[in-house]
């Protein structure tokens, strides 16, 4: 019945951009066609289902994994009982990955990096991260996040899409499908991967909009000098000529659209307008000369150089003043199996100083407040040592059973840690958080009711956190 | 092809992931290589299909989707090429940057004017759905 009745509703809207298609200048259409997302729509559904805390996200995503154990998860018993055997009493069994399932041993392995406390609450954070370190007050830590996946590809598209299984929507293209743009000119979920830093790799499908329409699916810009290419018209042709030129492929796509039925067609439309209007926006985004040098000095010497880490932030905090609800980045690299001390050494630096620059950023912007900051991986990694444990050396496998991340801004209270491991970072004891929850945490400080946002496919209603996830209210302001 | 999300070939991929992004968009509309190919496509309309505009849309469409266009796509595509036509022709300018795009040379017995035009034709019809939509 509902099918029958969104088919009609289709039909009249198409009716109608037919009729209307002369009498409409070409940005009107382009805005009913594009940004009216679900939100827009006015039905007795419409977003956001309550007042937001959160305008937008900026997504800091560490691909492979961060230890938890030298980053935020302070565990000085690992360190006295460095080389010990880790206690069956703790691991119970658990499977583990190929990499380390056939060790006769298993020897704890404790931090080369000592901890400290830090800010008025007294946050712990390792010595790798001593800005991070600076803004204890404003992020919150969890310590107990907890996940299904015990490898990578599974557990990162569990993180971003809300199942192990590839194919769902990503978590902002959730967010653009259900919230639509604060800008017309930019896309509303973005897309930023560190330059020249390997490992997992990276599939489309994390920013992919699965079944929904796929205009919401995230837009990848470049990691280099030019974040977008080819944003300028070939030599001959000017403004006015393009225009003439999308007018008349829009009336061609149009009919074919009615031919075909294929709702991608439509999206292809939509994302033609959305191309004339980045030729202009994005170069406002993407020229940072008009930054100051105290702003690059405060995300470090890297973020003048394009595509690193330290430059995407300064890049997703320009985006974020734009309006651009959904930023989300990637770095690479932290999948340490083996010379972990080395390894995390270098991730750190590759991403302390710009992480906690987007925070105080921010907040002398005024903007911290409606801005949700996450940092994190897709799990954790083990207490014990994958290959040889030297005094000095070692590599930690993959641990779905804790880890930790940081949240701030947005509706989510600073200074706090939240969530408590056993003495060996290996099992959660205190309020343990599942993808799930973290999720629709997310997603209720957007102003959403994660059980209520829902997308019908192949007779089926889906959601984000799918039968899933708790708000954690207890972590907001 | 990373705009257009194909597969690192490293791998082996059952399916190829659907896209749609205005990056695709701007690659096909703004990139050297596909104006280019327009200028040369355009080109080529004039040397295959005869003196008339209506035979060479025609063929420059058929090359391009497979098929001829219909009355209302042939009269659509009529008014950007007498638009375009209108453009170039009122500057030489203009003439002169677009046909200069790419490497393959220009054939100099053809009308400039008349190939500008056509290659903002062709350049259209090459992001019609049709011509790179496998459906």
């Amino acid at each position: 019945m509902h099918d029958i009745i969104n088919e009609s509703n289709r039909l009249n809207r198409r009716t109608f951009l037919g009729q209307s298609a002369g009498g409409l200048g070409a940005l009107g259409l382009s805005t009913l066609l594009h940004r009216t997302g679900w939100a827009a729509t006015g039905t007795q559904n419409s977003l956001p289902h309550f007042a937001p805390k959160a305008k937008r996200v900026i997504y800091l995503f560490q691909s492979g994994a961060p230890s938890q154990i030298e980053t935020f998860d302070h565990k000085p018993i690992l360190h006295q009982r460095h080389g010990q055997e880790l206690p069956e009493s703790i691991r119970q069994g658990q499977r583990l990955t190929g990499m380390t399932a056939g060790q006769s041993s298993f020897p704890m392995a404790g931090s080369q990096f000592p901890f400290s406390r830090h800010g008025q609450s007294g946050t712990w954070f390792s010595s790798l991260l001593p800005h991070t370190a600076k803004v204890a007050d404003d992020i919150c830590v969890i310590n107990s996040m907890h996940t299904d996946a015990i490898n990578h590809d599974p557990a990162a598209t569990l993180i971003q899409t809300g199942s192990q299984f590839p194919g769902r929507p990503a978590i902002g293209s959730w967010i653009d499908y259900g919230l639509g743009s604060d800008n017309e000119n930019l896309p509303a979920f973005i897309v930023l991967i560190t330059k020249e830093r390997y490992g997992q790799p990276l599939y489309a499908r994390l920013w992919g909009n699965g079944f929904l329409p796929s205009q919401h699916q995230g837009v990848q810009f470049r990691s280099g000098k030019d974040p977008v290419l080819y944003l300028n018209n070939p030599p001959g042709v000017d403004f006015k000529d393009r225009r003439d030129q999308l007018d008349i492929l829009r009336q061609l796509q149009e009919r074919q659209s009615q031919r075909f039925n294929d709702p991608e067609i439509q999206t292809r439309i939509a994302q033609y307008e959305m191309a004339f209007r980045m030729q202009t926006s994005v170069p406002e985004i993407t020229n940072t000369t008009d930054e100051p040098d105290h702003i690059f000095d405060l995300y470090g010497e890297t973020s003048r150089d394009s595509g690193t880490f330290a430059a995407n932030c300064l890049l997703a905090r320009r985006m974020a003043e734009k309006g651009v609800k959904f930023i989300q980045l990637y770095h690479r690299g932290w999948d340490q199996h083996d010379d972990l001390p080395s390894g995390i050494q270098r991730q750190c630096k590759d991403t302390d100083q710009a992480s906690a620059a987007l925070i105080t950023d921010l907040k002398q912007r005024g903007m911290l407040d409606e801005t949700l900051v996450v940092w994190g991986g897709e799990f954790g990694r083990t207490n014990y040592s994958q290959g040889e444990l030297t005094q000095t050396n070692y590599g930690r496998d993959h641990h779905p059973k804790c880890f930790s991340i940081w949240m701030a801004g947005g509706g989510i209270q600073g200074g706090r840690t939240y969530g408590q491991t056993d003495d060996f970072s290996y099992n959660i004891v205190e309020n343990s958080v599942h993808i799930h929850d973290f999720q629709a945490t997310l997603m209720h400080l957007m102003g959403i009711h994660h059980e209520q946002f829902t997308f019908k496919f192949q007779g089926r209603r889906f959601r984000l956190t799918d039968v899933h996830g708790h708000v954690l209210h207890d972590l907001m302001v | 092809m990373i705009a257009f999300d194909a597969p690192n070939r490293s791998v082996c991929t059952v399916k190829r992931e659907h896209t749609n992004t205005p990056i695709q968009a701007l690659t096909l509309l703004n990139d050297p290589e596909f104006m280019e190919a327009a200028r040369v496509l355009a080109q080529r309309m004039q040397l295959e299909a005869g003196k008339t505009i209506d035979h060479q849309l025609n063929l420059g469409f058929r090359l391009l989707c497979g098929r001829y266009p219909d009355a209302t796509e042939l009269n659509l595509l009529t008014t950007l090429f007498d638009r375009a036509y209108t453009k170039y022709e009122n500057n030489p300018e203009a003439t002169n940057a677009l046909l200069e795009v790419g490497a393959y040379p220009l054939n100099p017995k053809l009308d400039r004017v008349q190939t500008a035009a056509l290659t903002q034709v062709a350049s259209t019809i090459m992001n019609f759905d049709e011509a790179y939509m496998k459906r």
